[in-house]
């Protein structure tokens, strides 16, 4: 990255067409697929979605308007300053432009002003608001009208439910913008392992004879995530809206919430505090004829899975699957940015709607 | 066939069928080159089933860990992306096995057989095979029949499945690829038979479906009335290398022209598809191979070039002529340079030439088609006393991939000059410099058994149609003058008589 120039508004475009002019000298190209606007509040979590910024514009150059949003404070305050952002690909000579907006008190409402001249034009306008847009009301609807894509993050809503509700209702209410949770995204290497293991219609026949599902969810907090449950929530709420199960009813014992379906199959969502958040550390699920499916994140290797299979009958021998980092693939930012809206994730979205 | 429920489709979520790779000719040079670091970016991706092997066949003993070692190294010099990833190898390389044996020994495929049912019990493969024939094409007739004979492939039932993946050239003429297709399909039907060409597997290829169907601008002028001619250039800056004796026995017609340039011309001509199903395309691609004109007696003297490269300079580098070339027949008549004109009678292109050039030791490795549009009207904004340049739409396939477009421009001042501009969308600065190698997706797609991106056996019937004659022609009509080509040079004299005849000019790429 080129390093940040903080300029008055008025000078953005001009200082940065002469930034890009002495870049064409050393043969680098600006290029640009969408408009990517950020918001996030000043806190600790802003780093976390830089990285996320970066890992989307790693393999699909953008123009970035980051805004950060100091809401601590009722000092009006409002600073504008550009940037240029690299791949890190070896001997890349791509390049795009950031332009960072840090302001607070009333001057938020000048945001959306200062930032459409900006819009790169005839590119699509993606949103990506990692905050609640419920507290961020007034931004967040003046910004969500450019949107062609609104891209959450279920951890700042109060709980996965209340995101449930809220994203529902707003793909009702705007059915030409497609939808995204980073969470819903972060879930995805689980969904292909389960999705691989039950491949074949003898394997789906047993998942659906599932007695038990233990999900054990690493729950240990940090800086970044909160609310550790989310993904193993969504989890059981995709597998029983993919199986056509029906809430029976949620009970918590302990720490370990318990969802029934169909009265006789149960959901485990055990917490592990000891585990570094975002994932999960095991999957067992148990079928009605006591066949077992083990799948165990190695301690050494969080990016492979131990799966283990026993019959009645027999042992298979142990396979590894894996998973791959999902930040680092193209995965995350085909995600973030290409595809439309999930109709898994809209159906598990009404799965827990419903609980 | 109904969607998987826990798939969603269009989104990463594939279910893919377990299955087991063997690969003849393991310890050749594609396999070390392209096969297996297409196979470990699968991995990395995380494209590959999870139950998956690969298992190398070949003539020389070697142990499974010595097999793998070779093969790290291999991947590690040629993989796409450097370095190589320590911990997805550590997974791969269990899942990678040699096995030893003659192409024609029975007793080598019984022992392929239960060792592959090892693996199956072992790795959970289910019986799905995939045989991918990378030896010299005097072995596919025996390989597919010695794996028939031997029960290691069988029709696709609701168990498993068999597919066989076929390396260029099938055949050498009309008759010999006939006869390589009727005897083959004695053991494997078409559907189970991929007959790769690598060039389909390259994004940029895929990309020109994408382009013309999915802009509306270009399909309007994609036709006799607003285009003038088409070039199509694949230029090698390199020679032949060590591929003397498969030169000698091929030549650039077969090794180049009859197959990858004939696929960019079925792409660049086809009619829009019904659907993007294998039959839906490949059904439009012989069409347009159907169209063309035969070469008649004048034009194999006029409208057909061949050249054979004497030595000359590659980047201010001395390099040697091809007759001198190790395994060359020091007075060798093969051609390393071919260029043509060929017409399409179909409605959409009539009249319009399609003017081919593909060699070795031009100045530059480029792989090209530019669409050269007719003239504007009448002559309001003169240069120089002359009519304006041409629009010429240029797809670059390779390298720097992307596309142009001249068009004319004002130079700014009180007097109207005209100059040409370029216009340049470039396919790296968007999608990165690392796009997936061909025969990543190519192996991909026989695993998912979609054979869009493989030639149909009809494909390759036609293609030798037009070409069989010309390899004739040249056999009763040696040529006088080789070499007439520098190395580093854009060809022999001939072929710019050919374009100049009709007023035109090739296109330096």
């Amino acid at each position: 990255m080129i390093s940040q120039k903080i300029i008055v508004p008025s000078k953005i475009e001009q200082e940065l067409f002469q930034i890009w002019d002495s870049l064409a000298k050393k043969n680098k190209t600006r290029a640009s697929l969408f408009n990517l606007i950020v918001y996030t509040k000043q806190n600790e979590r802003c780093d976390n979605v830089r990285k996320i910024v970066q890992s989307i514009v790693e393999k699909f150059p953008c123009r970035v308007l980051f805004i950060t949003h100091d809401d601590q404070t009722k000092k009006n305050f409002l600073k504008t300053a550009i940037s240029v952002l690299f791949q890190k690909e070896k001997d890349s000579d791509t390049a795009c432009d950031s332009i960072d907006i840090g302001v607070s008190g009333s001057d938020v409402e000048k945001v959306p002003y200062l930032l459409s001249p900006h819009f790169l034009p005839d590119l699509p306008i993606y949103l990506l608001w990692p905050e609640n847009p419920i507290e961020s009301k007034g931004l967040f609807e003046k910004l969500k009208k450019f949107a062609s894509r609104i891209i959450f993050d279920s951890e700042s809503f109060e709980s996965v439910y209340q995101f449930a509700r809220y994203t529902l209702q707003m793909s009702k209410v705007h059915p030409s913008i497609d939808f995204a949770d980073i969470q819903w995204i972060y879930m995805e290497n689980w969904k292909n392992c389960i999705a691989a293991t039950f491949y074949s219609e003898e394997r789906l026949k047993k998942l659906q004879r599932s007695k038990t599902i233990e999900i054990h969810y690493n729950a240990a907090h940090n800086l970044s995530f909160a609310q550790n449950v989310t993904q193993a929530l969504y989890f059981q709420g995709w597998l029983s809206s993919r199986l056509g199960w029906h809430f029976s009813k949620g009970d918590k014992k302990s720490k370990t919430l318990i969802i029934l379906y169909n009265e006789d199959t149960t959901f485990k969502l055990i917490p592990n505090y000891n585990k570094e958040p975002k994932d999960f550390s095991k999957v067992i699920i148990t079928t009605k004829n006591k066949e077992e499916f083990h799948f165990v994140k190695k301690e050494a290797k969080q990016e492979e899975v131990l799966i283990k299979v026993n019959t009645q009958d027999q042992c298979e021998l142990p396979y590894t699957y894996y998973m791959g980092n999902i930040e680092m693939g193209s995965f995350l930012s085909n995600e973030l940015t290409y595809k439309g809206t999930s109709t898994h994730f809209l159906q598990t979205l009404d799965k827990l709607n419903k609980q | 066939m109904n969607a998987h429920p826990l798939e969603e489709e269009g989104r990463s979520t594939r279910s893919i069928d377990p299955c087991i790779v063997v690969i003849f000719g393991a310890t050749g040079d594609l396999t070390a080159r392209k096969l297996m670091p297409a196979i470990y970016n699968l991995a990395r991706e995380s494209l590959l089933p999870a139950n998956f092997g690969c298992v190398g066949f070949a003539r020389r003993p070697k142990s499974h860990d010595e097999f793998r070692e070779e093969m790290k190294k291999q991947v590690s010099d040629h993989s796409r992306v450097k370095p190589i990833e320590e911990n997805i190898w550590s997974n791969f390389h269990e899942k990678l096995f040699y096995h030893q044996s003659e192409f024609d020994k029975d007793e080598g495929y019984e022992k392929l057989k239960g060792f592959l049912g090892e693996l199956d019990a072992k790795l959970g493969t289910k019986g799905n095979r995939i045989f991918y024939l990378s030896v010299q094409p005097k072995f596919f007739p025996l390989i597919i029949e010695m794996l028939s004979k031997h029960g290691l492939i069988y029709k696709e039932n609701e168990n498993n499945w068999s597919r066989v993946i076929i390396e260029k050239p099938f055949g050498k003429d009309w008759k010999s690829s006939m006869d390589l297709q009727n005897h083959i399909q004695k053991f494997i039907t078409e559907e189970q038979t991929y007959r790769i060409d690598h060039y389909l597997g390259k994004e940029t290829v895929q990309n020109l479906l994408v382009f013309r169907f999915a802009n509306s601008i270009f399909e309007s002028i994609w036709n006799y009335k607003h285009i003038d001619h088409v070039q199509i250039t694949v230029a090698e800056d390199l020679g032949i290398g060590n591929r003397g004796e498969f030169f000698e026995e091929e030549g650039l017609l077969r090794d180049i022209v009859q197959n990858h340039m004939m696929q960019l011309l079925s792409i660049v001509a086809m009619e829009p598809p019904i659907d993007l199903s294998a039959k839906g395309i490949r059904d439009e691609k012989v069409k347009v191979l159907q169209s063309i004109r035969p070469l008649s007696k004048n034009d194999f003297q006029n409208n057909l070039v061949r050249g054979q490269y004497g030595k000359g300079f590659i980047e201010g580098e001395q390099v040697k002529a091809y007759r001198q070339e190790e395994e060359v027949d020091k007075s060798s008549n093969i051609e390393t340079f071919v260029a043509l004109k060929l017409y399409l009678d179909n409605w959409r292109w009539t009249g319009v030439p399609f003017y081919l050039r593909g060699a070795k030791r031009l100045p530059k490795k480029v792989t090209e088609i530019a669409i050269i549009f007719k003239d504007a009207p009448g002559l309001l904004f003169k240069h120089h006393n002359s009519k304006n340049d041409p629009n010429v739409l240029a797809i670059r396939i390779q390298p720097d991939e992307g596309i142009s477009m001249k068009m004319n421009c004002k130079v700014p001042g009180p007097s109207s000059p005209v100059q040409p501009v370029k216009m340049d969308f470039r396919y790296g600065a968007y999608f990165g410099k690392t796009p997936p190698e061909a025969y990543e997706r190519l192996i991909l797609e026989c695993i998912l058994g979609d054979s869009t991106l493989f030639a149909r056996a009809d494909e390759v019937e036609q293609s030798w149609k037009i070409f069989t004659p010309i390899l004739e022609y040249w056999s009763k009509n040696p040529p006088k003058n080789f070499p007439n080509y520098p190395s580093g040079s854009w060809g022999p004299k001939e072929a710019d008589d050919l374009m100049a005849r009709d007023n035109r000019n090739w296109r330096i790429p």
